[in-house]
C-alpha cells in the first residue's frame, strides 16, 4: 500500500506543484502590466505558424 | 517568389494571421479563468499529440475524442465569460498605460465608509481595480467618475436609492461607477446560503486581480474577496492593512 502511495505521489506531485503555482494569474497580470508584450508574443506565434506552413509544409488538416 | 509562392501573398497571409493571433491572445488573457481553461486545452492537445506519435491505441482515441469535444464544452460552460471576453477584445482600454493605485486619503475613505456601513448593517460591495481592467462591467453600470469620499460611498449604498444595488468600482482615486453587476461565483466550498452580494464579490475576485470589500446587510460583517478567497475582517486596522498591501 505504501509503495503504491509513493508511486502515485511521485507521479502526481509534479503536476500538483505545477497547478499550485498560479501560472494563469501570473501570466494574466504580466500581460496586463506590459500590454505591448501581447503584440510581441502574437508576432512570435505568427512566425511559428508561417514556418510550420511554408517552410516545413505541414498541413493543418 | 518565396517557397514557390508570391511574396505579397505571404505578407498578406502573415498580416491576417497576426491579427487573428492578437485577438486570440487578448481573448485568452482577458480573465484568469479563460487562461486556466486554455492551458488545460493545450495540455490535452499535447497529450493527444504524444499519444498519436507513439501510437498508443486507447489513449490516442480517447484524447482525440476529448480534443474534438472540448471546444463545445468550453462554449457551454464558459458562455458568460466568453461573451464578456469577446466584448473586451474589441474595445480599447480606457485606462492610462500605468496603473495608479489610490492615495492614503482614498484608502482612509474606503475603510471609514466600510466601517460605517457595517455599523449600520447597510449592505455594500466595493471593488478596487488593479491591473485587470473592469471596463466591461463599468460600461453596464452608472458612470460616476467622482472622487472617493466616505460620504459619497455611504450615500451610494443607502437603501432604497437608485444606486444602492450592485457594486462600486474604484479606480485609483476615483469612483468609476456604481451599480455594477458581476458574474456570481459558483464555488462549492462556500455555504449554500452565501448571499448573492458575497458571491458577486467572490466571482469578480476569481477572474480578475481586483480586491472587493463586502459588507453584509444581514450581519454587518465586513469581508474582503481577493484571488478567489474570502476573508471575514471586522477589525478596522486589519482591513486597512489588507488595503495597504493591495494598493501599494
Amino acid at each position: 500500500m505504501n509503495t503504491i502511495k509513493k508511486i502515485l505521489t511521485f507521479i502526481f506531485e509534479p503536476l500538483r506543484a505545477f497547478a499550485n503555482r498560479n501560472i494563469a494569474e501570473k501570466t494574466s497580470t504580466f500581460f496586463n502590466k506590459n500590454k505591448w508584450m501581447i503584440y510581441v508574443v502574437s508576432f512570435l506565434i505568427t512566425l511559428a505558424v508561417l514556418v510550420i506552413t511554408y517552410v516545413l509544409e505541414i498541413s493543418w488538416r | 517568389m518565396l517557397f514557390g509562392i508570391p511574396i505579397w501573398k505571404i505578407i498578406v497571409d502573415a498580416y491576417f494571421v497576426w491579427v487573428l493571433v492578437v485577438f486570440l491572445v487578448k481573448f485568452l488573457l482577458s480573465n484568469k479563468r479563460m487562461l486556466s481553461i486554455a492551458s488545460s486545452f493545450i495540455l490535452v492537445y499535447v497529450l493527444a499529440l504524444i499519444a498519436n506519435y507513439f501510437d498508443l491505441l486507447i489513449s490516442a482515441k480517447a484524447l482525440a475524442y476529448l480534443a474534438e469535444w472540448l471546444p463545445i464544452l468550453m462554449i457551454v460552460i464558459m458562455a458568460p465569460d466568453i461573451r464578456r471576453s469577446l466584448e473586451f477584445v474589441w474595445k480599447a482600454d480606457s485606462r492610462n498605460e500605468n496603473v495608479v493605485m489610490g492615495s492614503e486619503r482614498t484608502k482612509q475613505a474606503i475603510v471609514d465608509a466600510a466601517m460605517y456601513l457595517s455599523s449600520q448593517s447597510i449592505g455594500a460591495l466595493m471593488t478596487i481595480e488593479k491591473h485587470n481592467t473592469l471596463d466591461q462591467y463599468a460600461e453596464r453600470a452608472i458612470m460616476m467618475n467622482s472622487e472617493v469620499s466616505k460620504e459619497v460611498l455611504i450615500n451610494i449604498f443607502t437603501p432604497n436609492t437608485p444606486l444602492h444595488d450592485g457594486a462600486v468600482i474604484i479606480r485609483g482615486d476615483s469612483i468609476l461607477c456604481a451599480g455594477a453587476y458581476f458574474v456570481l461565483s459558483d464555488n462549492q466550498n462556500f455555504e449554500k446560503t452565501t448571499g448573492s452580494r458575497h458571491r458577486a464579490g467572490l466571482g469578480i475576485s476569481e477572474i480578475t486581480d481586483s480586491l472587493t470589500i463586502i459588507v453584509s446587510e444581514e450581519t454587518g460583517n465586513v469581508s474582503i474577496a481577493v484571488e478567489g478567497i474570502m476573508l471575514k475582517i471586522n477589525d478596522r486596522d486589519k482591513l486597512m492593512e489588507y488595503i495597504n498591501m493591495f494598493m501599494k
